[in-house]
């Protein structure tokens, strides 16, 4: 391997290990809060999770930024799939847990708000107005064409 | 199995999964045995930074320390300051030692003493030093992490088992990746760390009251202060021992043949214990950590705002509520029947046993969060694979490097060396967890000796980066000295020496001063005595020449140079008030420790707010060395010219130019 090919490939991997060592710590602790939290019926406990993962998402686009990128395919796919299933797991407990607690019912809706909230500060930040309904609307279009 | 226990499993098995992914991925990056040994010398700055964090404090600073606040109190806690003396190593040896390795290709300290002294005598004993670090004192590491799996799991799984399998991880992805493997898997290790030592601390001040925990911690304090309850009693000044540093030095014989009195932790004893953990960065395996770095970018951060500030205040302050909390939270027999416990939320702990605190506080979590629980294990089990994967992958390549290739197969291609360095790591492994499973009382001896012998490579080490007129006999003779003098002052000297039916009239650190304080001693007389017996004109030439790299590199600007002396006054006087003899004055010079939260500063003991504000200055003082006088800094552009110039070779190896 040539020796730019090399360092490319070594700036990629360093990025790939700030990336899952940060997630790793604040990831596991946010989870484990927001565990905490749902379980106790507790708001002070879920939202330090939800503020564990907000910090995760904040570190992310800090090291994009100094590693020069954006975020990966496969982080956006992660992302979203966990944001989904988080979200159908979320709906399922409130429709099918009986005397489901209202303050996990206010912890569940104020993180998820929080959290689209903060992706679409980021994505106005970093596009702008403009910008971000451009990618909406050609990511749309595309999914349109692929459809047909 | 239980909840909790089915947690513990999960967690640690996606642990395992990160180190196997990362093993996997730096070996697939590998692109030569360069990389297995050094990681291609191209680690960055934020990896260094907290990867040698972690490997600096490791599972002393989370299981150890909070162990022994709660044994021996704030006589103890004074080693607190060991998060600014462990840098200062850095600050004093890691740049220079950097650019020699860059300079001349070094992979091993061996190899730059070797080359920097002339012969093969200090290469011999590096290995040596190199050996009982990674053997006896990674076995005692490896196992601490086969117990905290035994504690929290209640006995369902034996240690020896959970040792057996996590360090089957470990060797897979140390064996896999190499050097590159530990210092990537090191980031998240040094993280886990600072994050598990912060967050028992919190768990202490929760089970003490909540949100008031730190005013209950303060109360039960003062009504503590004002009697003698405790394993030490009183001091001769009327103070509970518990409070106060027992003297400057006591006289004693030694641990074994006469017990100092009212506590263990003298100010000599404080001062000799800093210099043992003063050996950890110097090291073998933290020069070679030094020579990995892509530039020294990552030091001084490493050593003023992660080492000194970060686990400095985590040591000060917040472990000392975990491990002196402890005792008001009922782990103490003779504090709960003095009545002294606020809330009985942990079981009491036997004479011997102090390690279990950290797993204790741990176990309060099973019932109620039980990810919690095995979360801060991982913590743990982090902060002690940091030390042990460091330790174990460069002695591993010193023993291919010093022994192998110098003495046994000199034409060896360099993937036969990567192999050799394999089986190097699989031997001490193997040999580490041997010892740890069916000898763990020779293993405590010998493990006791690593952080002492570390130490006596100061001189040397000062030889080759900063003191031309040590010379090689010096260097050597003091070396061998100093290590003899730390094996007598240990239990495996009086064993040895019984071989011939002699009996030495000194126990374990006679006169309350530890082994590395006396070898320390010895090794330095010696060295100054037989260098300047044996300095020698062309012998001098030779090692002018390297010191003649760093006045044109790495020193001080001319017109900084008056900082100097201030800066070595500034370090001398601070340890004498630190951790030296002036620190007796912390007993009562803030208030009398009898006198309760009315008569002490802030409502703090005395001898607390002199840690901290030691601690604080501690951290300017590191600061100044690091940055000011840029003792850990990158190189000006100014200088890497000039090194350009004198030493075209070098601008390969440098890529910062």
């Amino acid at each position: 391997m040539r020796p730019q090919l090399k360092d490319a490939g070594i700036a990629i991997v360093e990025r790939r290990l700030a990336v899952m060592t940060h997630w790793s710590l604040f990831g596991a602790f946010g989870m484990g809060f927001l565990l905490s939290g749902f379980s106790a019926a507790h708001w002070g406990l879920g939202l330090l999770g939800y503020g564990l993962v907000l910090v995760g998402f904040a570190g992310h686009v800090v090291i994009n930024h100094v590693y020069g990128t954006g975020f990966m395919a496969g982080e956006v796919a992660l992302g979203l799939v966990s944001f989904g299933v988080s979200a159908l797991s979320f709906i399922g407990n409130v429709l099918f847990v009986p005397n489901f607690s209202p303050v996990n019912l206010a912890l569940g809706l104020s993180g998820f708000a929080a959290m689209v909230l903060s992706v679409a500060l980021y994505l106005l930040i970093r596009y702008g107005t403009r910008g971000t309904w451009d990618m909406v609307h050609t990511l749309w279009h595309r999914e349109g064409r692929t459809h047909d | 199995m239980t909840e909790s226990l089915v947690w513990l499993v999960a967690m640690v098995a996606l642990y395992g999964l990160y180190c196997l992914l990362w093993g996997v991925s730096s070996a697939r990056l590998a692109q030569g045995p360069q990389d297995f040994f050094l990681a291609s010398r191209r680690v960055p700055a934020w990896i260094f930074v907290l990867f040698a964090t972690g490997a600096s404090f490791g599972g002393w600073a989370m299981m150890g320390y909070p162990a022994l606040v709660m044994r021996d109190g704030f006589q103890f806690a004074q080693l607190g300051l060991v998060a600014v003396t462990v840098p200062l190593t850095g600050v004093l040896f890691f740049k220079r030692q950097w650019l020699l390795s860059k300079l001349h290709g070094y992979i091993t300290p061996g190899e730059m003493l070797s080359d920097y002294f002339g012969g093969d005598a200090l290469r011999i004993v590096v290995v040596g030093i190199a050996l009982i670090c990674a053997v006896p004192y990674v076995g005692l590491q490896l196992s601490a992490s086969g117990a905290l799996v035994e504690w929290l799991s209640h006995g369902t799984v034996p240690g020896n088992v959970a040792m057996w399998a996590i360090t089957l991880v470990v060797f897979l992805y140390l064996c896999i990746g190499g050097f590159r493997a530990a210092v990537y898997v090191g980031g998240l290790q040094g993280l886990l760390l600072c994050t598990g030592m912060l967050a028992v601390s919190l768990l202490a001040l929760w089970h003490l009251g909540g949100v008031d925990g730190f005013d209950g911690f303060m109360q039960g304090l003062s009504k503590l202060g004002a009697s003698t309850v405790g394993p030490w009693g009183g001091t001769a000044q009327g103070y509970n021992a518990y409070f106060s540093i027992p003297g400057v030095v006591q006289f004693t014989a030694g641990i074994g043949k006469e017990m100092p009195v009212a506590g263990l932790w003298t100010a000599a004893m404080v001062l000799s214990t800093c210099f043992a953990f003063m050996g950890l960065q110097a090291s073998p395996a933290f020069s070679m950590l030094a020579y990995s770095c892509k530039s020294p970018q990552g030091f001084a951060p490493q050593q003023v705002w992660a080492g000194a500030a970060g686990v400095g205040v985590l040591l000060v302050f917040f472990s000392v509520i975990s491990g002196l909390g402890a005792n008001f939270l009922g782990t103490s027999s003779v504090f709960n029947d003095a009545g002294f416990a606020i809330a009985r939320q942990l079981p009491q702990i036997e004479a011997g046993q102090e390690t279990r605190l950290y797993a204790q506080y741990l176990l309060t979590l099973a019932e109620s969060s039980p990810w919690f629980m095995a979360l801060l294990a991982v913590c743990a089990l982090g902060a002690i694979h940091a030390m042990v994967a460091l330790f174990v992958t460069t002695a591993g390549t010193i023993i291919v490097r010093d022994v192998f290739v110098r003495y046994l197969t000199p034409l060896a291609t360099l993937d036969e060396q990567k192999l050799y360095a394999r089986c190097s790591i699989a031997a001490i492994m193997g040999s580490a967890l041997l010892l740890a499973t069916f000898s763990p009382q020779a293993q405590v001896l010998l493990a006791a000796l690593a952080l002492g012998f570390a130490v006596q490579l100061w001189p040397s080490l000062a030889g080759v980066c900063w003191f031309p007129w040590i010379t090689r006999e010096g260097a050597t003779v003091g070396l061998i000295a100093g290590m003899s003098a730390v094996v007598l002052t240990e239990p495996l000297g009086g064993q040895l020496v019984g071989f011939f039916n002699i009996s030495l009239p000194w126990g374990r650190w006679p006169w309350t001063i530890h082994s590395a304080g006396w070898g320390i001693v010895v090794n330095i007389v010696c060295c100054v005595v037989v260098s300047w017996i044996s300095n020698q004109k062309s012998d001098r030439a030779h090692r002018l020449g390297f010191h003649r790299v760093y006045s044109s590199t790495v020193a001080m600007p001319s017109r900084q140079r008056f900082l100097r002396p201030v800066a070595w006054s500034l370090t001398l006087v601070w340890f004498f008030f630190a951790v030296g003899p002036g620190a007796v004055l912390g007993n009562d010079l803030l208030g009398a420790p009898n006198g309760g939260m009315a008569a002490w500063l802030a409502g703090v003991p005395s001898l607390w707010i002199w840690q901290m504000v030691w601690w604080a200055l501690g951290v300017l003082v590191v600061w100044f060395l690091a940055y000011a006088l840029r003792m850990s800094t990158v190189p000006t552009p100014e200088q890497m010219d000039t090194m350009a110039r004198s030493h075209p070779e070098a601008v390969r190896h440098l890529p910062i130019s």
